[in-house]
């Protein structure tokens, strides 16, 4: 057989060969040393700052959201086959990353996978526990708040409710016993919720007492119960507990305080004193009727208060709070005492107050709608530096306003008239 | 027509399938209308039955099944009924309560399965209990008023939790027998008091009522 090869073929046929013979075949073989390899990872955090911690397992609460990252070495743009996340085994997202929250309780394992183009399957898997904190009764508790006569030489029993709305997780309690001095005398932590305390406690006197819940991932009840007992006397006797306070916002208030008996005559007479308020704890007292009235010493703006009260027997009784108030604002005056002042090198104006002492910081004066920051003040008077410059002259009546507000933030406001300086034709012709 | 019948003859039937078909088999407990697997507990007060459970279930009436006590057989068929008297003693429990289940199907392969059913006594409550039925009571809604009962278990190493039922409101008081509450206004009262063992046998005593009265009033 004979094969003729026309002249166009022959010169591709040479072509071709020529390319072949110049082609290093060698680069198509595999080179190991060349091939890098494929690294995945997954991670979590909730906020895209920078700075934001990053994690592989977290606790969240239901709702949370989380933003899910990837990292792709050598680079997300590969090439690949597929890649996706799982939770639990079943679809969770398609995205490399995304934001995105879990609402079912539990602890959850979520894959990122990734499927390269030869098709391995590379995965990383976070675990994420989604859980509610515990929830506590805060309103019924044993003993009920403010129970009275509980005997301090027996055992005290405590029980409350509190249950974990997912049903999936130990609670246990944080539980703390403290006495009227705020000194703590109990402070545990409990596996059930209730506690039989066999200390000795003080007779006639307040206890407080508090728990919080926390589940097994340490999330705390949102709210604390927080409740409180008396403890009965000895041999009957009674006291009266209570807290006494006021409407200034000074510090260290004296309060004077007596104690009338059921024919109204004195029966004790004290100071306390308390920054802001001051705790009240009058015993031992016999059973019967009483009257209490609070003053606060040398504060004459405070009206005082009267309290009437009956105590049976073996009783602490808690009086609601008592709290002294002042309604009457500061008293401004010029000096000499007039409205209607001359201009002079310096103002001065008489301020003073029988709630308590004014701050110079709660001083203010306005001229002509200017607030005057130069002013002065000590000793109850108010020094304003007033040059006949500054006033200019003037034909007509200007107006000046000092403004006080006292410890128990009354307000006075007191208008008074600049008397003109100058004529009418003194200005005119000036 | 020869061809049919040549080829007929031919067929020659397979070897009957006599691997067994069933893959497992385990016990239930049925008692107060409930049916559980886990755990094999009985409350001793009331009788029970066990029940055969097997894998695919669709076999189950395709068995026969056997239940003994160690080599002692005591009874046959899907179930086995415990009565009262059964749990009286630990000698009729060795007797009457069985600890392995076998199964057979017609192929004679069998498959057996051992276990242990718990015998719980319930817990009691005792009907003795503060504030007595009826009771008035003197005090203030601060005074406090004292709530005690009693409760027993025969299993001794078990824990008792208790709730008890004040006006409707249940507190967990816990292992608590005792307690003191106040809140209490003047007029009538309810109060109630559950028991439940760790195996959730339970026992509670009918609601108890009593009158708080306040005369201490201002001496």
């Amino acid at each position: 057989m004979i094969f003729r090869i026309s002249k166009p073929g022959f010169l591709l046929g040479l072509i071709v060969c020529a390319f072949l013979a110049c082609t290093n075949s060698d680069e198509y073989l595999f080179n190991d040393q060349k091939a890098e390899e494929i690294e995945i990872s997954a991670i979590i955090t909730t906020s895209f700052d920078t700075d934001a911690e990053k994690k592989t397992a977290d606790t969240i609460q239901p709702g949370d959201s989380l933003i899910f990252l990837t990292t792709v070495y050598p680079s997300k743009s590969i090439r690949n086959k597929q890649y996706y996340w799982t939770m639990d085994g079943g679809n969770f997202a398609s995205e490399y990353s995304f934001k995105k929250s879990i609402n079912v309780p539990g602890i959850h394992k979520i894959a990122f996978v990734f499927i390269d183009f030869f098709g391995d399957t590379l995965s990383d898997t976070l675990t994420i526990t989604v859980a509610s904190p515990p929830i506590i009764d805060t309103e019924k508790c044993i003993p009920a708040t403010a129970t009275q006569s509980l005997d301090p030489d027996s055992i005290i029993r405590f029980a409350w409710n509190s249950y974990d709305p997912d049903s999936l997780w130990d609670t246990f309690f944080h539980f703390v016993l403290q006495d009227s001095d705020k000194d703590t005398l109990v402070d545990t932590l409990l596996e059930n919720a209730y506690f039989a305390s066999r200390l000795k406690l003080s007779p006639l006197q307040k206890y407080t007492w508090s728990v919080s819940a926390y589940n097994e991932f340490n999330q705390p009840s949102r709210e604390t119960l927080t409740a409180s007992f008396f403890t009965s006397g000895r041999k009957g006797e009674n006291a009266v507990t209570g807290l006494v306070g006021s409407t200034s916002d000074q510090e260290n208030q004296n309060f004077k305080v007596v104690l009338l008996d059921s024919l109204q005559l004195p029966l004790d007479t004290f100071e306390l004193s308390g920054n802001p308020g001051a705790e009240l704890d009058i015993r031992p007292l016999a059973k019967g009727k009483y009257t209490l009235i609070t003053s606060i010493n040398r504060a004459y703006d405070f009206k005082s208060d009267t309290v009437h009260f009956s105590l049976n027997e073996n009783q602490v009784l808690e009086l609601d709070s008592i709290i002294l108030t002042d309604k009457i604002p500061p008293r401004i005056q010029a000096i000499p005492q007039s409205d209607t002042l001359d201009i002079q090198d310096t103002l001065r104006f008489y301020i003073y107050d029988w709630g308590g002492a004014i701050s110079p910081s709660k001083i203010n004066v306005s001229y002509e709608n200017q607030i005057r920051q130069d002013i002065f003040f000590s000793n109850d008077t108010l020094y304003v530096p007033f040059t006949k410059e500054a006033a200019s002259q003037n034909w007509s009546y200007k107006l000046i306003s000092v403004t006080a507000l006292d410890p128990s933030n009354n307000r006075m406001k007191q208008i008074f008239y600049l008397r003109p300086n100058a004529t009418l034709q003194e200005v005119f012709d000036e | 027509m020869a061809g049919a019948l040549l080829s007929a003859c031919l067929h020659i039937p397979s070897t009957p399938d006599d691997s067994p078909k069933i893959s497992s088999v385990g016990v239930m407990v049925k008692q107060f209308d409930e049916t559980r697997e886990s755990p094999l507990k009985i409350n001793s007060d009331e009788d029970a039955e066990l029940i055969a459970n097997v894998t695919p279930s669709k076999y189950r009436n395709d068995v026969k099944y056997y239940w003994y006590r160690g080599d002692n057989l005591l009874g046959e068929g899907l179930t086995y009924a415990i009565k009262t008297d059964d749990m009286a003693s630990s000698k009729k429990i060795k007797k009457h309560i069985p600890d392995k289940l076998v199964i057979e199907d017609r192929e004679k392969n069998r498959l057996d399965t051992t276990f242990q059913i718990i015998i719980n006594v319930p817990p009691q409550l005792s009907t003795k209990t503060k504030p007595e039925n009826g009771e008035i009571l003197y005090g203030d809604s601060h005074t406090p008023i004292l709530f005690s009962w009693q409760s027993s278990d025969r299993d001794e190493s078990e824990q008792l939790f208790h709730i008890l039922e004040i006006d409707g409101f249940p507190y967990n008081v816990g292992e608590l027998q005792q307690i003191q509450q106040s809140g209490f206004t003047t007029g009538k009262h309810t109060y109630r008091i559950l028991v439940e063992d760790s195996l959730g046998d339970k026992d509670s005593i009918p609601e108890k009522e009593f009158f708080v009265v306040d005369t201490l009033g201002v001496p």
